[in-house]
C-alpha cells in the first residue's frame, strides 16, 4: 500500500486531479481574497503549505492516538479546530520571536488561513481515504501544491485583468468568478485520472 | 443508559482538560516568546507620517524607525515630516537637530489642451501606456500626458488634474516625497527648493518654431529670460530655457518679459499671454 506509486498517485490527484479549490471548491473566501496580487498570492501559498502540513499531522496524531481509543470520534470537528487553531497561533508566538524573517513573510497570512475551509478539509479527507501517516503528509503536500498552484496562476491573471479595458457590468469580482469558473473548467478535463 | 452517561462524560472531560491545556500552553507561550520593543522606536514611528513612501531609502516608516534606534541612522531624511518630524525625534533620542531642505514637486508643462495633439489615442487611460505608443498622444514628445499617473501614485492628494488638462501640484500638501518624480514617463517633474516661486513650465527641447506651431505656452529658446536675469539663474540648453534654481531672488522679470507665457511666478500653470479668451472655446471643443 504505502509504495511509491500510490504515493505517486495520491500527489498527482491532490494536486491536480482533486484540485481542492478548482474541483472541491473548498476554501474559496482566500482564494478570491488574497489573489489580487501575485506577491501576496505567494505568501498566502506559504502560508498554505505550512499551516496545512502542521494541520494534518497534529490531526492525524489526535485522532488515532485519543478519539478512537476514547471512542469520541463524533468529537472530531471541535476538537480538530480546537487543535489547529491553538497550534497555528503557538507557531505565530513561537516564529515572532525566533525567525523574525519567516514570521514577516508569512505572518499576516498565518490568521488568515488558521481554521480556513481547506485546512479543515483537508484534515477530514484523510480520514476518509483511511490514509497512514506518511501517506496524509503527503497528502497534505499535494493539496498544498493544488493550493498554490490555483491562487499563483489565478493571480497571474487577476493582475491582466486589472489593466484589461472591460465592460462596466464585468468590472470587479464578476469577471474574477467568470475566470475562476474557465480555470475550474480546464481542470476538469483531468477528471478520472487516479482516484484519490 | 449507562453507556451513554459514560460518553457524556468522557467527551467534556476531555474537552475540559484539552481546553485547560491549551488555554495554559499558550498563555505560557506568549510570556515565554514575548518580544521587547524599544519605546523610543514606537513614540519615533508616531511621529513619522506613516504614508511609507520611500524617500528616505527605506522599505517604510517603521524600518526607517527601526533604523534610526538601532543604527544610528540620521534622523533628517524625512522629507514628508520636514523640520518638524526631525526635531521631535531629536528630542527622543535627545540629539542635536538637524536643517530639512522642504522641497516641492513642480510639473514643468503647462500644455495640456493648449497643446495640440498627434492622433486620437484611445488605449488605456494611463500615461505610461501613452508614452509607449509612439511617444505620447501629444505633438510634443515632452508635454504632460494628462492622465495622473502621478496623481494615483501620491500619498498625500497633493497632486490633480487641473482645467488644462495638465498636472499640478498644490504646494501646501506637497511633502516632496518624490514617488511623482519617478512616477512621470515623460520626465517633467522636478523637486524644488520651496523658496524659488519663478519657473518656467516647459520641457520642449524643440525647435522655437515648431513649438510655436504645436504649443501656444511652450518655451521657444528665444533667450530673453536669461539676458534679462539678473543673477544669471536661467541658461539655455538646446531650444530651452532652464532654471538652475541657484540664487532666483524671484524678482519676476524673466515673467514678464518672456514672449510666450511660459514662465510664471507662484502656483497654477501658465496663462496664455496671446489668446487668453481662446482657451476657454479651445476646452469646448475637447470636451
Amino acid at each position: 500500500m504505502n509504495n511509491s506509486s500510490t504515493l505517486f498517485a495520491i500527489i498527482v490527484s491532490s494536486m491536480f486531479v482533486n484540485n481542492i479549490i478548482l474541483m472541491r471548491f473548498i476554501g474559496l473566501c482566500s482564494f478570491f481574497g488574497v489573489s489580487n496580487k501575485f506577491s501576496s498570492a505567494i505568501g498566502m501559498s506559504g502560508a498554505v503549505f505550512f499551516v496545512m502540513l502542521l494541520a494534518t499531522i497534529s490531526s492525524w496524531l489526535i485522532y488515532y492516538f485519543v478519539l478512537v481509543p476514547l471512542n469520541l470520534v463524533f468529537l472530531k470537528i471541535i476538537v480538530f479546530i480546537i487543535v489547529i487553531s491553538s497550534l497555528v497561533q503557538f507557531v505565530e508566538l513561537f516564529m515572532k520571536k525566533n525567525i523574525p524573517g519567516l514570521f514577516k513573510a508569512l505572518g499576516i497570512f498565518l490568521p488568515l488561513i488558521t481554521t480556513n475551509c481547506a485546512i479543515l478539509g483537508v484534515t477530514f479527507l484523510m480520514l476518509d481515504y483511511k490514509f497512514n501517516l506518511g501517506q496524509s503528509i503527503v497528502y497534505a503536500i499535494g493539496v498544498a501544491g493544488g493550493y498554490s498552484l490555483a491562487i499563483l496562476l489565478f493571480s497571474s491573471i487577476r493582475e491582466r485583468l486589472e489593466i484589461a479595458p472591460l465592460p462596466n457590468a464585468m468590472k470587479g469580482y464578476s469577471i474574477v468568478f467568470i475566470t475562476a469558473a474557465l480555470m475550474s473548467l480546464a481542470f476538469m478535463g483531468l477528471v478520472g485520472l487516479f482516484g484519490y | 443508559m449507562n453507556n451513554v452517561i459514560q460518553t457524556m462524560l468522557l467527551s467534556s472531560g476531555l474537552m475540559i482538560i484539552a481546553g485547560v491545556l491549551i488555554g495554559l500552553g499558550l498563555g505560557f507561550a506568549a510570556n515565554k516568546f514575548k518580544i521587547k520593543v524599544d519605546p523610543r522606536k514606537e513614540n519615533i514611528l508616531k511621529i513619522l507620517p506613516g504614508s511609507n513612501c520611500g524617500t528616505c531609502g527605506f522599505i517604510g516608516c517603521e524600518q526607517y524607525a527601526s533604523a534610526i534606534v538601532e543604527q544610528n541612522v540620521d534622523i533628517s531624511m524625512c522629507r514628508p515630516g520636514g523640520q518638524n518630524a526631525a526635531n521631535k525625534i531629536a528630542q527622543i533620542l535627545g540629539k542635536e537637530s538637524k536643517n530639512v531642505e522642504r522641497k516641492v514637486a513642480q510639473v514643468l508643462c503647462s500644455g495640456g489642451v493648449r497643446c495640440k495633439n498627434d492622433f486620437v489615442y484611445s488605449g488605456i487611460k494611463k500615461c505610461s501606456y501613452s508614452k509607449k505608443f509612439f511617444q505620447g498622444q501629444k505633438k510634443c514628445k515632452y508635454a504632460c500626458l494628462g492622465f495622473g499617473d502621478c496623481v494615483e501614485v501620491c500619498p498625500f492628494d497633493a497632486i490633480y488634474i487641473n482645467e488644462y488638462g495638465v498636472a499640478e501640484v498644490d504646494f501646501l500638501k506637497c511633502t516632496g516625497c518624490g514617488l511623482c518624480v519617478k512616477s512621470c514617463p515623460q520626465k517633467i517633474i522636478k523637486l524644488v527648493g520651496c523658496e524659488y516661486k519663478v519657473h518656467i513650465k516647459c520641457s520642449s527641447k524643440d525647435r522655437g518654431a515648431f513649438v510655436k506651431q504645436i504649443c501656444s505656452v511652450g518655451c521657444i529658446g528665444c533667450g530673453i529670460c536669461a539676458k534679462v536675469c539678473h543673477v544669471k539663474d536661467i541658461y539655455l540648453d538646446s531650444n530651452l530655457a532652464v532654471m538652475k534654481y541657484d540664487k532666483c531672488d524671484n524678482c519676476k522679470v524673466c515673467e514678464t518679459k518672456c514672449p510666450t507665457g511660459s514662465i510664471i511666478f507662484g502656483n497654477g500653470t501658465a496663462k496664455d499671454k496671446k489668446k487668453l479668451g481662446q482657451t476657454n472655446l479651445e476646452l469646448n471643443l475637447v470636451k
